[in-house]
């Protein structure tokens, strides 16, 4: 393999080279897991921490992604990230996971050095036992990392010549923004430690394709036709038949049912404010015959409605219409390489997956809402991982963790050399593993850019070209 | 090291290169136990499941070997197995292992594709969405993976140019066809997660040597001597078993060690056939000693063979095994994983899975003759129980009181290999030097021999293996 202009890349094992199919080694191979410590992680733009966490000045949360730490602090003089490495002999200064440094600043617990919320060294102890070169200042501080702040969180960088965030998460952000995501405040987090590679993780959220088998609630039955499609064999019809809506009353009962569902199914997403707008206007709204023009309405209405009735509550959400127009959103948006959102309304669910070892990962999951201005929230830390069939989970995500693990188990079958993914749905699978074999074989800057601009997409797409 | 042939050999860490000194590391190192996981398991016949455990036309079970699944089905075209894995984006398919896919045949749980017990694909779900070329029919069928049975049990290889499992096992069918293995059925099942390597585990099962201070009930208290020469106060090295006194003597100490075993395995000599013995305690028997001890045995073959027989047990022909064999060692090892206990019509059975270099799955099964046509529950896998659970039978919780310290003494600084007797504890190391010849890169057929010395008996001696 050649790169146009380049030269020679390195050469990557188990390539995707049919972009239908991917490779199985690359969700369990030792040395695929370190090309990607070496090459992918160091170089993107990782969603270190919710700015929730550090709502006061000192305040600093640690973001660990494999071996590196490095501290977020909102100082001063706004967010600021640092290695967590004091400059003496290396010890992490920072532990514990989070913490306020306005008054005490960091201090290493090997021979007590000492650093400002700002990141300089504020304290060497005998600094008479060190040569002049040993101390020069402008070598003393912390050693900074690239932060950004945009979606109410802050991103991290560990490359110094990485471009911008926002080059790289274009029109992602955009399509985002219309909701005011970045007034959006954690209502809880929770997490879990997954049997299963993090790539494996974050695309059982790539596809719908999976809902009708997976989460077989969020399809009303009246929806479902009259047999069930994944019924015994004899059932089994080769395509998906839906019912068609009988009247305008039942479509909107089906909608609200499935509002109910999807909240229930995420203990958020859509919030219990949204459903009581939908049940209060229900009978008033009045309704044409035709159901696809009684759709159009009832959706119109109750965005109008749930806008009218939050803004009272002094709550900072869009006009949901008009942020439609703009830009119709789809359910799950990825942030490449390990973020997603679920945009409904005024709330989402977010996820953030890191990758802990060839096949496990941390797994987290956020819901997220926009709250009255002025609303005062609790700090909130990082949570301890609690067991992924543990009955605290929403029955959504326990759906999902019941397949993951057999899946990192499957995928070893022998004779079982790739995934085969529909071109039409399954495509966002394909684009990101291309994606990370740019990064992997030394792709030019500027192209892994703008391919990262495309990855940053909506779930369910096509498979694309990312432009090498 | 260089194969005969002139192709250079793969490099095997902590070889065995004295064939009665084995290196410690074999039973703990990283490398080694991966390198096992590279090339001995993935080309090696393994005892997949009991065909009782599959009675019925549908019925599967899933076998796990490391971090493969293969699921074994009894379908309407006889025994298949498949490797566990949905063709779309490899969820494992089939779950809890075991169950009946005669009429729904496997689901994917995660997007809904299905399969049938035969394992052909017979649901995509939205077809559209894929290219064609991903659903080429001929590559949308469950993988299969190679299965054959014997002895009552299917046994599967992950490697497609093995040789047949009955080439590889030749001549230990011959010794244990005879005694119709393929009639035993399960009557209990248990197992345990111990925690040593899977082969410090078999190798407590490959010599007697051990019995005298293991199993010390295993020896008749008169027949060990006037001391016992494992005591403290004992000096004399000589192993001084008392000689029978007398015909009575030796009738009475044989069905005392009939029941002891019985008792001691909960199984293997099955109380009904101890009961049997007991029948014999008092028939006429030449004065002479040695006569006395055939004619006591030959009765007793023929009276477990005739009401065996009378009961609809497909008691093999014990008379003329006793006297004209082929002779079966009482522990009978199938490499790598799985060995029989044959004495009578009932035997004990032991399977051992690695688990981690340090951890190993260990079951016991107790097999004995059921009536022709009898209807048994079907057998699933048992739940682990602890090793030193007290509901294990005396002997096998002998042996695991040993193993983990042994596991643990292992690694003792200084202590860089176990010596063995080179007349006894041979089996030992011609298993060793089998998995190094797999490591290595031995070629293929003289694997196949080894494995053919190897699945060999108790107290055997050091064996060339052919390379």
């Amino acid at each position: 393999m050649a790169d146009a202009g380049h030269g020679p890349m390195r050469p990557v094992p188990f390539p995707v080279t049919n972009p239908e199919r991917i490779p199985t080694q690359r969700y369990y191979d030792a040395e695929f897991f370190e090309l990607e410590r070496e090459y992918l992680w160091p170089r993107v733009w990782q969603m270190a921490c919710r700015l929730e966490e550090i709502p006061e000045v000192g305040d600093w949360v640690e973001y660990k992604i494999l071996e590196w730490s490095i501290i977020v602090i909102r100082a001063q003089s706004g967010v600021k990230a640092f290695h967590n490495t004091c400059r003496h002999r290396g010890v992490q200064l920072a532990s514990g996971g989070h913490g306020n440094c306005e008054v005490q600043g960091f201090q290493c617990p090997f021979h007590g050095w000492r650093w400002t919320m700002e990141g300089k060294n504020s304290f060497v102890f005998k600094p008479e036992l060190f040569s002049d070169e040993q101390l020069d200042p402008a070598d003393l501080d912390l050693i900074p990392c690239r932060v950004e702040l945009w979606g109410g969180c802050a991103f991290i960088n560990m490359d110094p010549d990485a471009a911008p965030l926002m080059e790289h998460i274009q029109p992602y952000a955009d399509r985002l923004d219309t909701r005011n995501i970045g007034e959006m405040k954690m209502e809880w987090w929770v997490s879990t430690i997954l049997p299963t590679n993090w790539k494996l993780a974050m695309e059982a959220f790539m596809e719908g394709y999976h809902t009708m088998r997976t989460h077989p609630q969020l399809v009303h039955p009246t929806q479902r036709g009259d047999k069930a499609v994944y019924g015994p064999r004899e059932f089994a019809d080769a395509s998906l038949r839906l019912k068609p809506y009988k009247t305008s009353r039942e479509m909107v009962e089906n909608a609200i049912h499935q509002m109910k569902t999807l909240s229930i199914g995420m203990g958020g997403m859509i919030h219990a404010t949204d459903i009581a707008v939908a049940e209060a206007i229900k009978d008033e709204v009045e309704l044409p015959d035709d159901i696809q023009a009684a759709e159009i309405h009832w959706y119109r209405t109750l965005n109008d409605e749930i806008t009218k009735r939050a803004r009272a509550r002094g709550v900072p959400i869009p006009d949901l219409n008009e942020a439609a127009a703009k830009h119709v959103i789809s359910p799950v948006q990825f942030c490449f390489p390990h973020y997603f959102l679920l945009p409904v309304y005024g709330n989402a669910s977010s996820y953030r997956i890191r990758p802990l070892t060839p096949e496990t990962c941390l797994f987290e999951l956020y819901s997220l809402t926009l709250m009255p201005e002025g609303h005062k929230q609790p700090r909130l830390t990082a949570p301890e991982p609690i067991p992924h069939d543990d009955p605290r989970f929403p029955p959504i995500p326990l759906q999902d963790y019941s397949n993951l693990p057999l899946q990192q188990i499957g995928l070893h079958g022998r004779g079982f050399e790739f995934m085969r993914l529909a071109r039409d749905v399954e495509g966002l699978i394909s684009n990101y593993h291309r994606l990370i074999d740019g990064f992997l074989s030394g792709v030019e800057q500027d192209k892994l850019v703008a391919a990262t601009r495309i990855v940053s997409s909506p779930f369910e797409v096509a498979i694309e070209d990312i432009g090498f | 090291m260089a194969d005969a042939a002139g192709a250079p050999l793969r490099s095997v860490p902590f070889p065995v290169t004295n064939p009665e000194r084995i290196p410690v590391q074999r039973y703990y190192d990283e490398d080694f136990y991966e390198l096992e996981r590279k090339y001995l398991w993935p080309r090696v016949w393994q005892m997949a499941c009991r065909l009782e455990e599959i009675p019925e036309v549908g019925d599967w079970v899933e076998y796990k070997i490391l971090e493969w699944s293969v699921i074994v089905i009894r379908t309407a075209s006889g025994v298949k197995a498949f490797h566990n894995t949905c063709r779309h984006r490899g969820v494992q398919l089939a779950s809890g292992g075991h169950g009946n896919c005669e009429v729904q045949g496997f689901q994917c749980p995660f997007h809904g594709w299905r399969w049938t017990m035969e394992g052909k694909n017979s649901f995509v779900f939205k077809p559209e969405l894929f290219s064609d070329e991903q659903l080429d029919p001929a590559d949308l069928d469950l993988i299969p993976c190679r299965v054959e049975l014997w002895g009552g049990c299917a046994f599967i290889n992950f490697d497609d140019s093995a040789a047949p499992f009955i080439e590889c096992i030749k001549p230990y069918a011959e010794r244990l066809d005879p005694r119709n293995v393929e009639k035993l059925k399960i009557e209990w099942w248990v197992s345990t997660e111990l925690p040593t390597n899977w082969k410090l585990a078999m190798e407590a099962f490959m010599e007697g040597y051990h019995v005298m201070r293991t199993h010390p009930q295993l020896l008749h208290p008169r027949r060990r001597g006037d001391k016992a020469q494992y005591g403290p106060e004992m000096r004399d090295q000589a192993e001084r078993l008392a000689p029978h006194k007398d015909v009575r003597e030796f009738v009475d100490q044989t069905i005392h060690n009939l029941r002891t075993l019985s008792v001691g395995m909960a199984g293997m000599i099955h109380e009904t056939e101890v009961d049997i013995a007991e029948t014999l305690r008092d028939i006429e028997l030449p004065e002479d000693l040695p006569s006395a001890e055939v004619e006591w045995y030959r009765r007793l073959n023929e009276e477990i063979m005739v009401r065996g027989r009378e009961q609809g047990l497909a008691m093999p022909d014990l008379v003329n095994l006793f006297f004209n064999g082929p002779r079966a060692y009482p522990v009978e090892f199938c490499f790598p994983h799985y060995f029989l206990l044959p004495v009578f019509g009932a035997m004990s059975s032991y399977r051992i899975r690695p688990l981690g270099p340090e951890k190993c799955l260990f079951e016991l099964y107790s097999l004995r003759m059921y009536p022709e046509g009898e209807e048994r529950p079907r057998p699933t896998k048992p739940v682990p129980m602890p090793h030193d659970s007290e509901d294990w039978p005396p002997i096998p919780k002998q042996d695991y009181s040993n193993l983990p310290l042994q596991q643990i003494g292992l690694h003792g600084r200084g202590f860089e290999f176990m010596r063995l007797s080179r007349d006894v504890e041979g089996l030992i190391s011609n298993y060793q030097r089998l998995i190094d010849g797999f490591l290595g890169g031995v070629e293929q057929d003289k694997l196949t021999k080894g494995i053919q010395v190897c699945c060999d008996g108790l107290d055997v001696p050091i064996k060339d293996l052919g390379f």
